[in-house]
């Protein structure tokens, strides 16, 4: 039997049971694929955490778990840490340890994070406005890529923040806020974030805020509590709920200052001395804050993702061969059913080698394509694991 | 000494920062809140740095609001030199780095001269009352003060510019010895003023009459509006039985209509330049001479006629 005749017959044999064929393709592809996908997708998240790590020299912020400061203020998590007092900022940008950046991560538009902080964080972080301009003023935003183009954002157009309990009528308006940039793509969850001025926070956060002014009569009661009288502001005083060139200079903010809060605050450290002393001083367990070095928390996290990875590396591994054995018995019974179609052919003249190599080419041809299949898959993987891994974690 | 730097954040010491934002010459920008401070960072930097101060001469700094274009450019600079003590509402609304940012009065917040003019309110049933105050705001008139602020600047300069570091040095000390000069004369000029009827058309002297030992009772006119009756008759109620010779003492100077009137009513007119804004002529030093010089001429008029009889 000519080559040429084994490969048509096996092709013909393929063809007649294509059922039978897509889903011993589908059961070989998906057991090869998932254990090297996983394995890529750990790979790659691993170094998509440590390079955003890697960019953050220090954090610092409340004490209590590492690995939270650190999702919170490069991943824009849920604050879960309790609030850090800017004046423990003040306190530290006057220790000259290098350059400081504050974060307040703790509410959304939307579905999107909502981050407080300066405009060396886009320096930090390499970040340019691709469209529009940076903020300049209280109310002002530049948002992230991805979210720009979901939600067709662009500049001029605004976008509101979310109140944290909507059962809470009488808590803080949310700020409609005026996008002014958007920010070019660069791959990380700044590309899914809102971000404003700390000060613009702090209005959402309900510690500033601006109001009509309270001169006419018939919008103030006279009240009196222990320190004298004053004067209460009714229902009809509006509070603006937008900043705009006209009332932006009616924004004030209440209370001490150094009592407001953030989430953590990036240090950047010049040189090794300024580190170290960084280090030595935050190292102190009297001190209210802890340091935090990203790279060192992303590690404890890899190792974790690490254990997961080989528990679920051993369980794919057990199913394929599973999966192998039954596909194996699916041949095995294949080849037992169309024995009368095999004597057939050694009936009129094919060798015992040209039938083994009919069925040998069966299998080969659908472990191929299973194969290329997978192989597919996992470079597809490949490319998206960054993406996938930043938005779950986000 | 030295002062202590920014409240909000410290210059960090950009040794090891490479690039910084030059300006379209090349050179690092510094931008300032007010005059005396633009003047200072000119005289400090020398010809290393450009210095941004927009807000045109005849504008008060303290009420300027900027562009975005404006607040943009500011953004760029290497250093951005506040006043403190409440000046300049403007940068409390707008974004500007932190990290860049040096309150220059740090150094003698402890000193400054709260303001309690507000109503104190609330806006929503059970939350805490409160009172918009202030503090004064225009702390150069200390000329102690301003020296402060020069050697605050001095020190961020040296931080942002380590390189410069010599001739920034140098150059405080030059400024220093104007500044302390101009205090000496200032405090031996006014001496004279101890005891007298002092009327100021602006709130904007608290610390100029608390460093030189006055005590001035304060109107909110403009040196150009038309002065009536209600205005007549507001000044009248600031008058002390027996003091030796009145004085009002403007911000800049009046119209003559104005300046007659005040006469009328028993003052000697006396211009005090605070000179927050860019002078249309001349610098800071020299406005403050020219203030000096009103004075002197002013106060040997009360002087020779007493307490002065409308």
């Amino acid at each position: 039997m000519r080559s040429s005749s084994i490969v048509y017959l096996s092709w013909k044999a393929l063809r007649y049971r294509p059922l039978r064929s897509l889903l011993l393709i589908g059961t070989i592809a998906l057991t090869l694929y998932f254990p090297r996908a996983l394995q890529e997708f750990i790979n790659r998240s691993e170094e998509v955490l440590s390079a955003r790590a890697r960019s953050t020299p220090l954090l610092i912020g409340p004490r209590g778990s590492s690995i939270d400061l650190t999702l919170n203020a490069l991943y824009f998590t849920s604050q879960e840490l309790p609030a850090l007092r800017y004046s423990s900022y003040e306190a530290l940008s006057q220790k000259n340890y290098g350059k400081t950046i504050p974060i307040y991560s703790r509410f959304l538009a939307g579905q999107s994070p909502l981050v407080g902080t300066s405009l060396a964080y886009f320096k930090l972080r390499g970040l340019t406005v691709s469209t529009g301009r940076t903020m300049t003023r209280l109310g002002d935003c530049v948002i992230g890529a991805n979210l720009a183009q979901n939600e067709n954002l662009q500049p001029g157009d605004t976008i509101t923040s979310s109140p944290e309990n909507i059962f809470d009528l009488a808590g803080v308006y949310p700020l409609r806020m005026r996008i002014t940039g958007i920010l070019a793509p660069n791959r990380t969850p700044d590309d899914d974030a809102i971000f404003v001025d700390l000060k613009s926070a702090w209005i959402i956060e309900g510690l500033a805020h601006g109001h009509e002014e309270l001169s006419r009569s018939e919008t103030l009661e006279l009240q009196r509590d222990s320190k004298g009288e004053f004067l209460r502001a009714n229902a009809s005083v509006i509070e603006f709920n937008e900043v705009t060139d006209t009332n932006v200079g009616d924004f004030h903010f209440h209370g001490d200052r150094g009592n407001y809060p953030l989430s953590s605050v990036i240090l950047v450290p010049h040189n090794q001395k300024q580190r170290a002393l960084a280090l030595a001083h935050y190292g102190d367990p009297v001190t209210a804050e802890q340091i935090v070095i990203p790279a060192v928390a992303v590690e404890q996290l890899a190792k974790t993702l690490f254990a997961t990875q080989r528990l679920a590396f051993t369980a794919f591994t057990l199913l394929g061969i599973a999966a192998l054995a039954l596909a194996l018995m699916v041949f095995l019974l294949s080849f037992r059913l169309r024995e009368r179609e095999m004597l057939t052919y050694s009936k009129i003249g094919a060798t015992g080698r040209a039938v083994a190599c009919l069925q040998g080419l069966e299998v080969l041809v659908i472990i191929a394509a299973a194969t290329i299949l997978a192989q597919a898959g996992i470079v597809l993987t490949r490319s998206a694991a960054q993406d996938i891994f930043t938005r779950l974690i986000s | 000494m030295l002062a202590s730097t920014s409240l909000i954040s410290s210059c960090e010491n950009s040794g090891n920062q490479a690039n910084p934002d030059l300006s379209p010459t090349g050179k690092p920008t510094i931008a300032a809140v007010n005059y005396p401070l633009a003047y200072f960072a000119e005289r400090l930097s020398a010809e290393f740095a450009e210095v941004l101060f927009d807000p045109s001469p005849g504008t008060d700094p303290a009420y300027w609001e900027p562009t975005d274009n404006q607040v943009s450019s500011i953004q760029q600079a290497d250093l951005i030199l506040l006043n403190g003590a409440g000046y300049a509402r403007w940068t409390s609304s707008r974004t500007i780095p932190y990290e860049a940012t040096v309150i220059t009065s740090t150094s003698f917040e402890d000193a400054f001269i709260k303001l309690q003019d507000g109503i104190r309110h609330t806006h929503q049933r059970g939350t805490a009352s409160h009172t918009h105050e202030g503090v004064a705001s225009t702390t150069w008139l200390d000329l102690m003060q301003a020296s402060a602020q020069a050697s605050s600047t001095a020190e961020a300069l040296i931080e942002q510019f380590p390189e410069h570091s010599d001739s920034v040095s140098r150059e405080l000390e030059s400024l220093l010895t104007d500044l302390g000069d101009l205090d000496r004369q200032m405090r031996t000029t006014t001496a004279a003023l101890r005891g007298a009827d002092l009327v100021v058309s602006h709130p904007v002297y608290q610390y100029w009459t608390r460093a030189y030992e006055l005590s001035a009772h304060s109107l909110h006119w403009e040196p150009t509006q038309e002065l009536g009756a209600s205005e007549m008759s507001e000044l009248a109620a600031t008058r002390t039985e027996g003091a030796s010779a009145r004085y009002f003492i403007w911000e800049t100077q009046p119209s003559q209509e104005n300046l007659d009137k005040i006469k009328i009513a028993g003052f000697i007119n006396i211009v005090v330049n605070p000179c927050g804004g860019r002078p249309r002529n001349g610098d800071f030093l020299k406005v403050m001479r020219e203030n000096i010089s009103s004075l002197n001429q002013g106060i040997p008029q009360g002087a020779s006629t007493g307490a002065v009889e409308p």
